[in-house]
């Protein structure tokens, strides 16, 4: 009968189905090597690691060099920066690649030296995580000011690269890779194009 | 009762609402930068009222809220906080039943009973310590559940940054209110009530302006380019806001290539 037929297609679908499904499921578990509560151990030592540098008062240049390189340990410098960058990225050549690279540490450390002084009192308590896919694993964390409410503080942690990085951080929501592209991108127009001018003004700006 | 005539209306109006966000962002739906955060085809104007609007803050906003954060006992300040929130309960009531969320309408309901009674008409917020905590909505965050579209980055004079879809909701938002509709005299009490809902809108900007002075500082005098940042920074937090706190969708990801 026609119906039977249809079942037997139907049975035949799913379990062609399962069968395509199933290795995915199965490199699944054994490629997500992180899980949850590998990334918020992860960011609870990166947390106690940056604490370090505000309670002994790492300020200025020294300060700045001791957080960068906390950072090409800890996250995925290189990484963010090209997602910075967008389709621009492609256009470089070597050399301007390289002079990215330079020029995106001194913006990363100009910023550290002009906001130093903002984290005095703050203290940061990761609450938990949810699972971002291919993306890794969102720490959850709660950054508490004193005489002003608590600031939702996100951080992607992933393994993408090799080694558990962080990816980047989320303040209410507002991605901080994300808004450096836009930033850069906004700077890129303003020059219109000009790669190697804007690669001179980010080494010189105040950062973000 | 509502009848099935009222039921089809509401269908009608619904579906007009949500045609006018997809036109106002189909008129303009220039092919965008792949990169690009939202499109921007009408960045110059943007700019000019970006520029506007920084001028509004400069001369008018940033000095009445700093003369209202002086001058202001901070007790004083953490109640008209509460009231503030308290005002808007009807209409995120209201937004959460067009939303068909009935749990977190009964939850704003609940919140409103609560800090009418124990609260002393909205001045202090028991019901937080009830487990009834301030969750605002508003209409762009119902057209968005009923499906339509974000559209595109635009700059609103006074209103500052938006989406074609928070434009139009801003704007219902508005006169889905109950304070609008005492202050319209929809609603006929008496003098002090409207006298009140009119004094409230200018209380509630500076109040605004007033809880996120350092972040709108920051953004508007100190970013390399405020116009960019205030982009940047509200379309992300109202992703958020709209998509709820546990989405992971608007995340980057860094090693694509």
């Amino acid at each position: 009968m026609d119906s039977d037929r249809m079942i037997d297609r139907r049975k035949l679908m799913q379990a062609a189905i399962a069968a395509s499904t199933l290795p995915a499921i199965m490199t699944a578990g054994t490629a997500r090597a992180l899980n949850g509560s590998d990334a918020e151990g992860f960011v609870t030592d990166l947390v106690a690691e940056l604490r370090g540098l505000v309670d002994n008062n790492r300020s200025g240049a020294e300060g700045a060099a001791e957080f960068l390189r906390l950072l090409e340990q800890r996250a995925s410098v290189d990484a963010v920066g090209r997602f910075a960058m967008g389709r621009t990225w492609r256009e470089m050549s070597d050399t301007q690649q390289a002079n990215f690279k330079t020029a995106f540490r001194k913006y990363i450390s100009n910023t550290y030296q002009n906001r130093f002084g903002e984290y005095a009192g703050e203290e940061i308590v990761v609450t938990g995580s949810v699972d971002a896919g291919s993306k890794g694993v969102l720490v959850k964390s709660l950054l508490k000011r004193p005489n002003s409410a608590d600031v939702a503080l996100e951080w992607l942690v992933s393994d993408r690269g090799g080694s558990t990085r962080l990816s980047d951080i989320i303040f209410e929501g507002v991605s901080l890779a994300i808004s450096l592209r836009e930033t850069f991108g906004g700077m890129l127009e303003s020059r219109n194009g000009d790669i190697d001018g804007f690669i001179a003004e980010l080494a010189t700006s105040k950062g973000a | 009762m509502i009848s099935g005539q009222a039921v089809s209306r509401m269908w009608w109006i619904r579906a007009c609402l949500v045609a006018l966000t997809l036109v106002s962002a189909a008129c303009a739906s220039a092919p965008a930068d792949p990169d690009a955060l939202i499109a921007d085809p009408y960045e110059q104007t943007n700019r000019d009222i970006h520029a506007f609007n920084k001028g509004v803050d400069q001369v008018l906003l940033k000095p009445v809220s700093e003369v209202y954060d002086f001058a202001t006992p901070a007790l004083v300040k953490h109640l008209i906080a509460n009231e503030v929130r308290y005002l808007q309960l009807p209409g995120i009531f209201i937004n959460r039943l067009l939303q068909g969320d009935i749990e977190a309408a009964g939850a704003a309901l609940g919140r409103f009973s609560l800090n009418t009674t124990l609260g002393a008409v909205g001045l202090l917020d028991p019901a937080t310590e009830f487990g009834l905590p301030h969750e605002p909505t508003d209409f762009g965050v119902t057209l968005a559940v009923w499906g339509a579209d974000e559209g595109i980055y635009l700059e609103l004079p006074f209103f500052g940054p938006a989406t074609s879809r928070h434009a139009v909701g801003r704007v219902v938002n508005f006169v889905l209110d109950p304070g609008f509709l005492v202050t319209a005299g929809v609603i006929d009490l008496s003098g002090v009530l409207s006298a009140a809902a009119t004094a409230r809108t200018p209380v509630e900007v500076v109040n605004a302006r007033h809880e996120n002075a350092e972040l709108i500082n920051e953004v508007l005098y100190e970013s390399e380019d405020s116009y960019i940042t205030a982009r940047t920074g509200y379309v992300q937090f109202r992703r958020r806001f709209v998509g709820g706190q546990d989405s992971t969708e608007a995340l980057p990801d860094i090693f694509e290539e």
